[in-house]
């Protein structure tokens, strides 16, 4: 028995579907049960920590992300490679739940690093136009399969029967 | 947003596995259907409405806002039905072929 968690494709310029322009995305949800908006995140295996960009914590907590503290919070990290240059994060214990194509959820309990907004004003600038990273530490639970000819990416993990 | 401590251990057995209720998956299927008209129509949306968040319910009502914060309050202010179909669109991300 082997659980598949299928993603997509997104260009990144209009009718551009090169393979420079298409990036492999996956949809998950957060929070101790998978009723939240779903967040698409970007398949990176170049980033240690899944991760929350600002506009997608904005949907998932509300305003109250805005008055997170970061600078002084003793869960800060810093990150590189999320934008330019450096950006403090913070961790957060969480669970993230992945739909698989038999319509089960699958959790993973993780860490998930959620981004400082810089600047602090929502909009089409800053980090705040970067998407949200599905880490290392979510995918080496899986066997990540990822072709561009053609353009398909799963999720397997082999269950013990 | 959960801040419990990584750093006590727990000792955990397996749990039941989880298979969503009839009603989450209806929402599944709602948001998915949402999600695909975001991906197929979204260039069309951001020639119009450049920079702007998409909400997009129910049977495919999209209402467009410059603001991100006036997009997730007026989802917040939507019924738990209506609620349940959501899906927010975001502009393109450009830029983050630099990383």
């Amino acid at each position: 028995m082997t659980r598949r968690v299928s993603g997509y494709f997104r260009e990144h310029r209009r009718g551009d579907l090169s393979p420079s322009s298409l990036a492999p995305y996956l949809l998950a949800r957060f929070g101790p049960e998978p009723s939240t908006d779903a967040i698409e995140m970007l398949i990176d295996t170049g980033a240690d920590w899944t991760t929350l960009g600002p506009i997608d914590a904005l949907t998932l907590f509300g305003r109250s992300y805005l008055e997170l503290e970061f600078d002084n919070n003793p869960r800060k990290i810093e990150l590189s490679g999320f934008g330019q240059g450096n950006t403090i994060a913070v961790l957060s214990l969480s669970d993230l739940w992945l739909h698989d194509t038999s319509g089960e959820d699958c959790r993973i309990s993780l860490p998930i690093a959620i981004c400082k907004p810089t600047p602090q004003i929502p909009g089409a600038h800053g980090n705040w136009t970067l998407p949200s990273l599905l880490g290392r530490d979510a995918l080496r639970h899986f066997d990540l399969q990822l072709s561009y000819n053609p353009p398909t990416v799963t999720l397997l993990e082999r269950q013990i029967s | 947003m959960t801040t419990k401590s990584s750093r006590t251990a727990q000792t955990i057995g397996p749990g039941v596995p989880r298979i969503p209720t009839p009603r989450e998956r209806r929402a599944y299927a709602a948001q998915k259907r949402n999600h695909q008209f975001f991906l197929d129509h979204k260039w069309e949306l951001f020639d119009r409405f450049p920079n702007h968040s998409l909400l997009i319910y129910d049977d495919q009502i999209v209402e467009a806002f410059a603001d991100p914060l006036d997009c997730i309050d007026r989802r917040d202010a939507l019924d738990s039905e209506q609620r349940a179909t959501v899906w927010i669109g975001r502009p393109h991300r450009a830029g983050h072929w630099s990383l």
